[in-house]
């Protein structure tokens, strides 16, 4: 009890600290030196990204704190993790990635950058400091070949994965994928290297399905899309695909519907369809689509232990910190693989706080099944997996979301991307990698 | 020689293929370019009254939206939110006069820019911590349908917007050009030194221009807000400022104005028409280009005073 | 218009005033008279401290020591636009206009002491406010005329030649009606021409509107020829207070400064630093 007090007012302090616009920093739970095992927390709860950082934030430390506070730890061993503010900046990250990954007794134990750009930074200094890095949906995509990137882990889908799987649920919706042939797909994308990430999948899958594909750029950070929909609304595009990030998606949403564009034929990626994303567009955004490979909502047992456990049966006070938000729903997921990647090792190297070098085998070795989800309280919130030596992304499938002017709700099965395209490019695109970086891939 | 069809021959040939579409194009940029405007006025003012380019301009527009939405949240009735906002921004005039300008009467421009710049950061910091940092939408009942008229689809809300900074632009130019306060600003603008021999206040002047900024700030904070829903970002439309200003010239009303309409129209038909011959998004850096372009041909701006130095 | 000539009661005393900038004293115990209807000129070599003079009366800066007593109140020193609404108008040494804006908006400025709608009323221009500025426009149209330069009203000043700006300068400043007009230097810079033509000038507004007139001139003969009183400075302390022909003849003054070759190119940099902070 009083333990949940004190994580408790370290939450409030953080948040005010972070209010303030402090990079500041806290170690909760600082008296038990011996059994802790250290999560280093890059966040950015300011800044022009803070409304996609804040719930990110919120739903890592709830889970920590959860698993401290229902469960004692993971068997035992203690988390402790402390906030490092990135901005979502380069630099800023890689800074903060400096100050923390030799903190607590073993180390950093792995570390979600949160961001692309600080990832693709972080990839090289991963196998040296060994600290493995869980870009949970982001990042290299080629990182997926576990054979190349063996500190790096992007499961449980990449951004390829997730583009085919998109052209995939149109196949499906436009009843089979002979009919793809003279569709009109757009894809409008964040002119960053993140939003240009689908752009070769897409055409690759063009050429080979015989739809029309256009790509249309917009300027970071992109409150301004009018000629992009102007031209959308010369194309009359039968669908169209977004990879959007911060205050571009909004905007995007809204144009479409000042266009009087299809809704429920405008799907954005998945970090396109958070609830900060639809709700400035008011009812134009109703039926809006994004994939996504988790759930929506606090329908899961996971949730009520957080209300329970982390907010006290504070329900109000749980909604504030972002429960149930897209995001937060996101981050919640993340931060049970890194759990449960200790754990995994756990078994391996017993229960103990355990190294970077360990918990990168707990990583490789992480079998997530329905069974263990039920256990977890996520059961149907996302799909089981599998991580291997050689494939580090797993399944790749993505399951369409809606919203419907309140929630976002399921409106499709999981989709499976199209592997016999995706992964050759993977493996073609790993295999450049280690080509260029004098990597002798692992056989396995 | 694809190529040079492909630049000067294919986009015209676009063109005058289907006229409506052009039209609309056009239209659109003027729709936006009058928004652009709104922002780079704020600068204006300002620029007009101390000399001095306001670096916070943009988080004053952030600042006054996210009061406006704040005070919304609460349950406060539009009309009075939108008052209580006015209030808010002419108490920060006042502030801003009190604690930053009037310590540094007569600095050089650069010493009050980058006061500015510690503004912005001051803005920044206290509007997160006052209304946190998430997304919130921004409905202050304007209309939002969209309708065509002879093929070209316009939408209530741009029209709305659009004729809302036309009005507020024509009365800040009739304020600045024919009112003894405008004079008196100008006078401020051009030497405070001999602003004050003639008796003008500065601090009064100051005061009223950082409230009148202030009050466009929240006019294109509710423009823009209600687009993009209220968040951090709404400071960098700034960014889509500084071309107009360099158009338009830094001291003139009209310049913005005219400013805005020539990069609004201008980046549209360059994006819509040239933009996939260059893989597209060239809009930002071609409004920026267009500027540079005018600026070489007419250093002080389109309407910008020119001043003959005595050498 | 009826000759005003005749001196009257004390309007401004300075008694004491000492002002230094960092370690060095511009101005110590300086104290004189300037009477209603007088024309008194400020002289003495270059760093004598007579801008620095000038900006004490006006409020551009503030005395370390010392008391100001202007028409009657006592103060220890004054601010700038407080003084321009007490009646007090000035020119300065290197021109200090508004460059951006016509002549007759840089006269019209000058009528900003005698606005009398606050500034809503004016932001707004409604009727009241309206029929002001068009009595405060026929005010600046006979300065205009007085100073005859009509011919110049539309042009943006900063285009105008030199010996017009300084013109337009004196007309901002009599557009205010002060009972005071402070003149730096009023002909640095000038041609013999340009000089009759302000001395003309000078004389005729003390004539015509009885102002009272404080005059800082580096060429000796005119501040001889105009003035009913010369004050005379050297190094920040005054030496000489008396008609010309006194000071003429006063041994200090010849020793301080007629001593030395008076014939000062007309483009010498500025005795102090007249655009220091002034504090508002």
């Amino acid at each position: 009890m009083k333990l949940r007090n004190l994580t408790l007012s370290l939450v409030g302090l953080s948040l005010v600290g972070a209010a303030a616009g402090a990079a500041g920093s806290l170690v909760t739970t600082a008296a038990f030196a011996q059994a802790e095992q250290f999560f280093p927390m890059l966040v950015y709860r300011t800044g022009p990204y803070a409304p996609s950082g804040i719930p990110v934030a919120n739903g890592f430390r709830d889970y920590y704190t959860l698993i401290n506070e229902r469960d004692g730890g993971i068997n035992g061993v203690k988390i402790t993790f402390e906030e490092c503010e990135t901005k979502y900046n380069t630099k800023l990250g890689v800074e903060c990635y400096e100050k923390l990954k030799n903190k607590g007794p073993t180390g950093a134990t792995l570390v979600n950058p949160f961001s692309t750009g600080i990832t693709y930074q972080l990839i090289p200094k991963a196998p040296v400091d060994e600290v493995p890095i869980l870009s949970m949906g982001y990042g290299r995509t080629a990182a997926a070949d576990g054979r190349v990137f063996e500190w790096i882990f992007n499961f449980p889908a990449t951004y390829w994965s997730q583009a085919s799987a998109f052209v995939r649920y149109v196949a499906q919706q436009e009843g089979g994928e002979a009919n793809l042939k003279g569709k009109k797909i757009a894809h409008v994308y964040h002119n960053s290297a993140y939003g240009k990430e689908a752009n070769a999948t897409l055409e690759v899958l063009a050429k080979k399905y015989g739809f029309e594909l256009t790509l249309l750029a917009v300027d970071h950070p992109g409150q301004e899309q009018k000629s992009t929909w102007l031209q959308v609304r010369r194309l009359k595009p039968d669908w169209i695909f977004m990879s959007g990030w911060g205050v571009m998606n909004q905007v995007a949403v809204k144009e479409a519907a000042a266009i009087n564009y299809p809704m429920d034929h405008f799907v954005g990626n998945w970090w396109s369809g958070s609830d900060a994303d639809v709700i400035p567009a008011g009812d134009g955004s109703i039926g809006y689509k994004s994939t996504a490979f988790h759930g929506a909502g606090t329908g899961w047992p996971v949730h009520q232990d957080i209300i329970k456990y982390v907010y006290g049966g504070d329900e109000a006070k749980a909604k504030e910190n972002n429960i149930g938000e897209v995001l937060y729903n996101r981050t919640i997921v993340n931060a049970m693989f890194g759990v449960e990647a200790v754990r995994t090792a756990q078994g391996k190297f017993g229960n103990k706080p355990l190294t970077g070098k360990q918990v990168r085998w707990g990583l490789e070795n992480l079998n997530i099944t329905k069974a263990r989800l039920k256990e977890l309280g996520m059961e149907g919130f996302m799909k089981p997996l599998k991580v291997t030596c050689r494939d580090h992304e797993t399944g790749g499938s993505v399951i369409i979301q809606q919203w419907d002017g309140k929630k976002w709700s399921f409106s499709s099965d999981w989709i499976p991307p199209i592997s016999e395209v995706v992964r050759p490019m993977i493996e073609e695109a790993a295999a450049a990698y280690a080509k260029e970086n004098n990597i002798t891939p692992r056989s396995c | 020689m694809d190529l040079l069809t492909a630049v000067f021959v294919a986009p015209f040939l676009d063109m005058a293929g289907s006229p409506v579409f052009l039209a609309e194009v056009v239209i659109v940029g003027v729709l936006t370019g009058v928004m652009y405007s709104l922002v780079a006025l704020g600068f204006v003012l300002i620029f007009k009254a101390s000399g001095v380019f306001n670096f916070a301009q943009g988080v004053m527009v952030l600042f006054a939206a996210l009061t406006l939405v704040g005070l919304m949240e609460r349950g406060v009735p539009v009309w009075l939110a939108i008052l209580m906002t006015i209030l808010v921004m002419i108490g920060l005039a006042f502030a801003i006069e009190r604690f930053m300008l009037r310590h540094l009467v007569n600095q050089e421009p650069i010493i009050l820019f980058m006061a500015t710049i510690g503004l912005a950061f001051v803005l920044e910091g206290v509007g997160e911590t006052l209304w946190g940092s998430n997304v919130k939408a921004l409905d202050v009942g304007i209309p939002n349908a969209s309708f065509e008229v002879g093929g070209i689809l316009l939408n209530e809300f741009d029209l709305f917007a659009a004729a809302s900074c036309a009005v507020l632009v024509a009365v800040l130019a009739v304020f600045f050009h024919y009112t003894t306060i405008g004079r008196a600003l100008r006078a401020v603008a051009d030497d405070h030194q001999a602003a004050l021999s003639v008796g003008i206040p500065l601090k009064t002047i100051w005061v009223i221009v950082w409230s009148v900024a202030g009050f466009v700030g929240l006019v294109a904070g509710i423009m823009w807000g209600a687009r993009s829903g209220v968040q951090f970002s709404l400071s960098l439309i700034a960014l889509k400022a500084l071309p107009v200003l360099i158009l338009g010239g830094f001291t003139s009303v009209p310049g913005a104005i005219v400013g805005g309409l020539i990069i609004g129209v201008g980046e549209k038909i360059a994006e819509i028409y040239w933009g996939p011959l260059l893989g597209g998004a060239i809009e930002n850096w071609f409004a920026y280009m267009l500027a540079l372009v005018f600026l070489v041909f007419r250093p002080q701006g389109l309407f910008g005073e020119r001043i003959i130095e005595r050498v | 218009m009826i000759s005003n000539k005749h001196i009257g009661e004390v309007l401004l005393k300075l008694e004491d005033i000492s002002l230094s900038f960092g370690g060095v004293q511009a101005l110590s115990n300086v104290s004189f008279e300037v009477r209603e209807h007088e024309i008194l000129g400020i002289i003495g070599p270059n760093g004598a401290g007579k801008s620095s003079m000038l900006n004490v009366i006006n409020g551009f800066y503030h005395p370390d020591e010392g008391r100001i007593t202007y028409k009657g109140t006592t103060r220890k020193d004054m601010r700038p636009h407080e003084a321009a609404r007490q009646g007090i108008a000035r020119t300065f040494q290197n021109i200090a206009l508004f460059k951006g804006m016509t002549t007759l908006d840089n006269i019209m400025t000058g009528r900003n002491t005698k606005m009398r709608r606050n500034f809503l009323w004016q932001a707004l221009y409604l009727g009241p406010a309206r029929k002001e500025e068009m009595e405060h426009r026929e005010a600046a149209e006979r300065i205009i005329d007085f100073l005859e330069i009509e011919a110049i009203r539309k042009t943006p000043v900063g285009r105008l030649p030199y010996g017009l700006q300084k013109r337009v300068e004196l007309g901002r400043a009599l557009t205010a009606e002060p009972d005071l007009l402070l003149l730096d230097e009023p002909m640095a810079g000038m041609n013999l021409e340009e000089k009759e033509d302000m001395c003309r000038f000078i004389l005729d507004v003390n004539d015509e509107f009885g102002t009272t007139i404080a005059l800082i001139e580096h060429d000796m003969g005119v501040v001889m020829d105009i003035s009913d009183r010369v004050v005379v400075l050297d190094y920040g302390r005054k030496i000489a207070d008396g008609s010309p022909d006194e000071v003429r003849t006063n041994q200090d003054v010849i020793d301080a400064y007629l001593g030395v070759p008076h014939d000062i190119p007309p483009d010498t940099p500025p005795d102090d630093t007249p655009h220091a902070n002034p504090q508002p």
